[in-house]
């Protein structure tokens, strides 16, 4: 019974986020056949709208999900989630709204025809348009990765659940291919709204409910008392990882999409200065991770499921074993649309890299209808080529190509970032740079890993345990500044 | 104008300061509402961070 209202309410909930997807359509309508209406909303997006935006681009089921998890899992070392997003969006104000200027003046949609237009190398723009395609697919599986967890949790008196979760996920992403191939980023924006209402409830209820119910933090401390503070030797580790992680999250192309879909530069900067705001709600998810130690019924509850497979299920069982079956199904689907809509934006963007900077590199006289045609059908199949990754590749390997995602996306910070105020960098420098860095990152990893399944991306050094993307970010950066500046001191 | 971009810098600066002198907050005590002081200095420090930054911004555009 109890089933069956959790089923009912998510099903109910899940007709309303089609509603508003196809609904997309008719807000603030624009020619769906240009790419910037399509994919940029015809960046018609204030404040308000941008930071919902932004906000569901860049907290994911991978935040709903991946952080708990760790922290369930690690403790306080997964907290550099916190400071990470306060850091990501003091770069981002700098940053972003400069882009945003150039590309709004040129006519930019990604920020690889930012690189396209001012390195002026053919090789240089693909690699970096693959890059970002290459870097976004472990993401969006991802996301799917949170969608099954919901799906398995909420499912769990049936017998032949991954059967049925399958059916769901693909039935999910047929809907979802539908709306934003109709309506575009626009459906994206008014779904987010939707998920962020739930999303944000959801939290605050839980916050307030389980200390109420089981004692709080105090009780779930005493049950793990070494995750009061982060373990002597990590402190290197949680530097690097918020650093480095707050530089890689606006390279993603979906992070560029959303920031260049604001209305303007100065709304862009106001938005990305209140996003740390939005990020309160992932810490206090992040928390989730410690507080499911308070609560009994969870912790067995969660002993039901194979080690691998238990951080994923934290938040949900949480969720179900202390709230009634309506809020469960109320909060579950939030969740999972909270991957699914990240999951159209990533689409999209790796859809327009794929279009704009690797196809039409090839054939440079494509029509702005078919460009944009072509870049509707790609984002559909991207999505389910990230889908059918979830089935065939186990989750853990997923996992693993994201944490690598995160260090492949870093080497292309000096061609778009560094470009924008650097106009001197040499292309031939930022390609040799670009391989070094993802030469010597790739091989850390394997190796510290013993080339086996990626379970680490930190690093012993004289300093302490550092995060390999610092490593491969300065090799890269090292190589980009002497073949740029050392010949022209030598020429001077 | 060169003030006012000062003052910027400097409010954004602030919190990534809070947040890179990890030895400051990597301890246990004070606890509030059972968290330990590294939870909920760096949750405290979200909030100022968007005061700061939202500031920021506004002196930014100010400067035409």
């Amino acid at each position: 019974m109890n089933t069956i209202i959790s089923i009912s309410v998510f099903l109910f909930l899940f007709i309303i986020f089609i509603y508003l997807g196809f609904s997309g359509k008719n807000f603030r309508p624009g020619d769906l056949n240009k790419l910037h209406e399509w994919a940029l909303g015809g960046q018609r997006l204030g404040t308000l709208l941008a930071w919902f935006l932004i906000g569901a681009d860049l907290f994911t089921a991978y935040t709903f999900i991946a952080v708990p998890s760790g922290i369930f899992a690690v403790g306080p070392l997964f907290f550099f989630a916190v400071p990470y997003v306060a850091v990501a969006f003091a770069i981002a104000m700098i940053v972003m709204p400069k882009l945003f200027v150039v590309s709004k003046e040129k006519g930019y949609i990604t920020g690889v025809d930012f690189v396209k237009d001012t390195f002026n190398s053919k090789t240089l723009t693909i690699l970096i348009a693959l890059t970002g395609v290459i870097a976004e697919l472990p993401y969006i599986a991802l996301q799917v990765i949170g969608m099954r967890a919901i799906l398995t949790s909420m499912l769990l008196p049936f017998s032949n659940i991954k059967a049925i979760s399958d059916i769901a996920l693909i039935i999910s992403f047929v809907i979802l291919a539908g709306f934003t191939y109709t309506t575009g980023l626009r459906g994206i924006t008014l779904t987010a709204i939707m998920k962020d209402i739930i999303i944000f409830t959801t939290v605050i209820v839980i916050i307030i409910a389980i200390p109420l119910m089981y004692g709080g933090f105090h009780v779930a401390f005493k049950a793990k008392p070494v995750y009061s503070t982060l373990p002597a030797g990590f402190a290197t580790a949680y530097l690097s990882f918020f650093i480095m992680s707050a530089f890689a999250l606006f390279l993603y192309p979906h992070a560029i999409n959303g920031s260049l879909s604001s209305e303007s530069a100065k709304k862009l900067r106001r938005t990305s200065a209140l996003l740390p705001l939005y990020a309160i709600g992932l810490a206090l998810i992040a928390l989730f991770g410690i507080l499911v130690y308070a609560v009994k019924p969870a912790m067995s509850a969660l002993d039901k499921f194979s080690p691998s497979l238990r951080g994923a299920m934290v938040v949900p069982t949480l969720i179900q074993s202390t709230m009634p079956p309506w809020f469960t199904g109320f909060a579950f689907l939030g969740i999972f649309i909270g991957g699914l809509v990240p999951a159209a934006i990533m689409a999209m963007a790796s859809a327009n890299l794929l279009v704009r900077n690797v196809y039409k590199e090839f054939k440079p006289d494509l029509s702005h209808e078919a460009e944009t045609k072509l870049a509707k059908l790609l984002s559909v199949i991207f999505k389910f080529v990230a889908l059918g990754f979830v089935f065939v590749v186990p989750a853990t390997y997923a996992i693993s190509l994201q944490l690598l995602g995160g260090i492949i996306i870093l080497q292309t910070l000096p061609a778009i970032f560094m470009g924008l105020y650097m106009k001197q960098l040499k292309k031939n420098a930022l390609i040799l740079g670009w391989i070094l860095g993802m030469i010597i990152g790739i091989y850390f990893v394997e190796k510290v890993n013993n080339f086996g399944l990626i379970a680490k991306t930190l690093m012993p050094t004289p300093f302490g345990l550092i995060f390999i993307g610092v490593i491969a970010l300065a090799v890269n950066l090292a190589i980009v500044l002497i073949g740029s500046y050392v010949p022209r001191l030598i020429k001077a | 104008m060169k003030y006012r971009n000062f003052l910027a810098g400097l409010l954004i600066t602030i919190p990534l300061l809070a947040y890179l002198l990890l030895p400051i907050y990597n301890k246990k005590t004070p606890i509030l509402l059972g968290l330990p002081f590294f939870y909920f200095y760096q949750i405290v420090w979200l909030i100022i961070s968007a005061i700061f930054f939202y500031i920021a911004a506004i002196l930014i555009d100010l400067k035409g």
